[in-house]
């Protein structure tokens, strides 16, 4: 028996499509040679771990799905079961009950996608300066706490309660239903699907039977007061106590407790966030918008669209360079969105045919692009940010690839190979950036060709991603644009669909080209004046 | 304190729940999907969790508690699908038991290797070894017969596990 004829056995165990005979036969070659039994091992191996690979992003969802729509009946019940049900639902996909077979295709899962899940998401920060670990706006919260020593953290967790925490301060997420507040201020704010949304604070347990509440555990005393609704403590000393509208109670250093017919005022719920948040992005707009009218007297500037004109309904992309009218960009079916701030606009692209022409003449060396984008996903094999309309000697693709990888190349000769009608060139991958805290928010992208180091290096939010030195024979010289697109590719001479096809899927809310190569520290001082998550 | 009990329980299950699965699905290779029964032995390596020695290894604790429930599961749902014979399994048991930590899961030559593969190819493998996806669901999508997928998948199968044996054989050298 040849060594494919054993795997293909092994391949039809698998799906139980042997014979008694033919499986009689495989038992013997595993029992009495070692070498079948290893390639069995190793095939077995590899089986499962593709299983586990595969399987990765299809359990997020469907240990997602399972906590959200089970919510806990009783308080008693949380208490119960909270480790094993709660907690390990969303660490451990197996812990759930066997879900029907998926019928259609399921999307490729992206590898990176793991860590997306978790019990919460933090949607907004203010001033917040982390103890330990520090996060971003967007990203999951596993079952580790997050420390602040100030500043203000919103937090949602996926059973559907909002949590408004004010450093300094220690939380500590248990599951999507439930929390610790180790120290700090939160207000929590829980609408009726997420009843029996529970925090714990020292050893008493607050389940929220609906609307609002808030703790303070600041100090040795710890507070814990109703604005709207119920809540029910549980602990050894109130055992079931419950707290209505208006009531406070105080749980003392020496374990006694006194309730207390008045409220503090004194936290921060989502109002005061949201308003806090709209003064904080006017700051951020204006300190965008003075850099940005500077940046527009850069001379090393080839076309700067800053997306701050009013109207887009005359299909026009203005430049805001010294080139004038002659650089704006021709708008074709892309849509005005809001922008990085209220006060501007993005344009969003989201059909096949969604695009930006844009013409620059003239020759050049060195070249720095850099883009605001945000994307909603990839679609397309190539994903296009810059492309010109050909691929001639001295023109530049950017583009962002499926899998999360920057492309940028520059066609250097012009070799040909016929056999497999491809260009000869040689473009620079960066790895993948892509994480999944990414969809859908403000990115910034950059991409520096520099033909006095001989190196194309890309950027992702001001900083270095990966740097690609030229390679012999393909020396950077001269650049060229001519004809060109932002965010699509204008005419594809392939009939090959997935090669033909680049629209890009998200929005764009800044772009410029440089005729040379920027600094790192002025990449990044770009990004720190436009960055709307400060 | 229970919790910080559970915490490290979780911890270790976490980083072994590769191994452990692919523990049980060579021993019981016509039961590809075993997410019920993983759920079971891990419910059992919870209540049994206090009787674990932290001192010694995890993953070999867990795989006695693996076997012995794999042994349960085949005498109750044995005569449902081909199943090896006493002897075989404990030889395969013991000798996976054996194994040192770098041999169990070469993963990172499967993820070299997957990434040579044609996109379309590796997509189309990627999706149809997701848990609880069906080769059958998936030949109808895509219009093909279920037996010309599952040839076009297990030809894909071989490529990629040459190309695996030779990365871990590069790895020697």
């Amino acid at each position: 028996m040849t060594k494919n004829d054993f795997i293909e056995l092994i391949q039809r165990l698998e799906r139980n499509d042997l014979s008694e005979d033919e499986f009689a036969q495989f038992q013997e070659l595993i029992k009495t040679d070692k070498a079948y039994r290893e390639i069995y091992k190793s095939y077995m191996r590899m089986s499962s771990s593709l299983t586990d690979m595969a399987s990765l992003e299809s359990d997020d969802q469907k240990a997602w799905q399972q906590e959200s729509s089970t919510p806990q009946k009783t308080p008693t019940l949380i208490k119960y079961s909270g480790w094993l049900a709660a907690a390990a639902l969303l660490v451990y996909s197996f812990l759930l009950p066997k879900t029907e077979p998926v019928e259609s295709i399921a999307k490729v899962p992206e590898i990176e996608e793991a860590q997306s899940s978790g019990v919460a998401v933090i949607t907004d920060l203010v001033d917040v300066e982390w103890v330990g670990g520090s996060y971003t706006t967007g990203q999951a919260l596993g079952l580790k706490p997050i420390e602040v020593s100030k500043g203000i953290v919103k937090i949602e967790f996926f059973c559907g309660a909002t949590v408004v925490v004010e450093g300094p301060a220690k939380l500590e997420p248990l599951s999507a239903w439930k929390a610790i507040c180790h120290t700090g201020k939160l207000r929590a704010h829980v609408p009726p699907a997420a009843r029996g949304f529970t925090v714990n604070v020292g050893d008493t347990e607050v389940v929220d039977l609906g609307t609002e509440f808030a703790i303070d555990a600041t100090g040795d005393e710890k507070t814990i007061q109703v604005f709207e609704g119920e809540v029910e403590l549980n602990s050894q000393k109130l055992d079931k106590h419950s707290l209505t509208t208006g009531k406070m109670i105080k749980l003392k250093a020496d374990g006694e407790t006194e309730q207390i017919n008045q409220l503090n005022p004194d936290f921060i719920g989502m109002n005061d966030l949201q308003s806090l948040r709209n003064s904080k992005n006017k700051e951020a707009y204006s300190r965008w918008l003075s850099h940005s009218k500077e940046l527009r007297t850069d001379p090393r500037l080839l076309v700067y669209y800053d997306f701050t004109q009013r109207d887009f309904h005359r299909r026009v992309l203005e430049n805001n360079t010294s080139h004038g009218k002659e650089r704006s960009g021709a708008i074709v079916g892309a849509d005005q969105e809001p922008g990085r701030w209220a006060e501007k606009s993005a344009l969003s692209f989201k059909q096949p045919g969604d695009r930006v022409r844009i013409h620059i003449p003239g020759e050049y060396t060195s070249l720095t692009f850099m883009s605001w984008v945000k994307i909603y996903s990839l679609d397309r094999e190539w994903n296009s940010l810059y492309l010109t309309d050909n691929y001639q000697i001295g023109e530049n693709h950017w583009q962002i690839m499926k899998d999360g990888r920057l492309m940028f190349s520059t066609k250097i000769r012009d070799d040909f190979d016929v056999k497999n009608n491809l260009h000869v060139h040689v473009p620079n991958f960066s790895p993948s950036f892509w994480r999944p805290e990414f969809r859908g928010k403000w990115v910034h992208l950059a991409v520096r060709l520099d033909v006095e180091k001989q190196q194309v290096t890309h950027f992702v939010n001001g900083k270095t991603f990966s740097t690609h030195p030229a390679q012999k024979g393909y020396e950077l010289t001269t650049t060229r644009f001519g004809n060109g697109e932002i965010g699509n590719w204008g005419l594809p001479n392939r009939a090959d669909e997935s090669y033909a096809i680049r629209n890009f899927n998200g929005a764009m809310d800044e772009f410029a080209i440089f005729a040379d190569a920027l600094s790192d520290e002025e990449l990044l001082e770009i990004y720190n004046a436009g960055n709307p998550y400060k | 304190m229970e919790s910080d009990d559970y915490k490290t329980f979780v911890n270790l299950l976490q980083r072994n729940e590769a191994a452990l699965r692919c523990f049980i699905r060579s021993l019981l290779p016509s039961w590809n999907d075993v997410d019920d029964l993983m759920q079971e032995i891990s419910l059992t390596l919870w209540e049994k969790f206090s009787t674990f020695d932290q001192q010694t290894e995890f993953l070999k604790w867990a795989y006695v508690v693996a076997r012995f429930k794999v042994m349960n599961f085949r005498s109750k749902k044995g005569r449902e699908r081909l199943h090896f014979d006493d002897d075989v399994l404990e030889l395969l048991a013991s000798e996976i038991e054996d194994e040192e930590e770098d041999e169990k899961l070469p993963e990172k030559a499967l993820h070299s290797c997957i990434e040579k593969l044609p996109e379309a190819r590796r997509q189309l493998l990627l999706n149809s070894s997701q848990k609880g996806v069906t080769v059958k669901s998936i030949a109808e999508e895509l219009g093909k017969t279920p037996k010309s997928l599952y040839r076009t998948l297990d030809r894909l199968k071989i490529k990629l596990f040459e190309c695996i044996q030779t990365e871990l054989q590069k790895d020697l050298l």
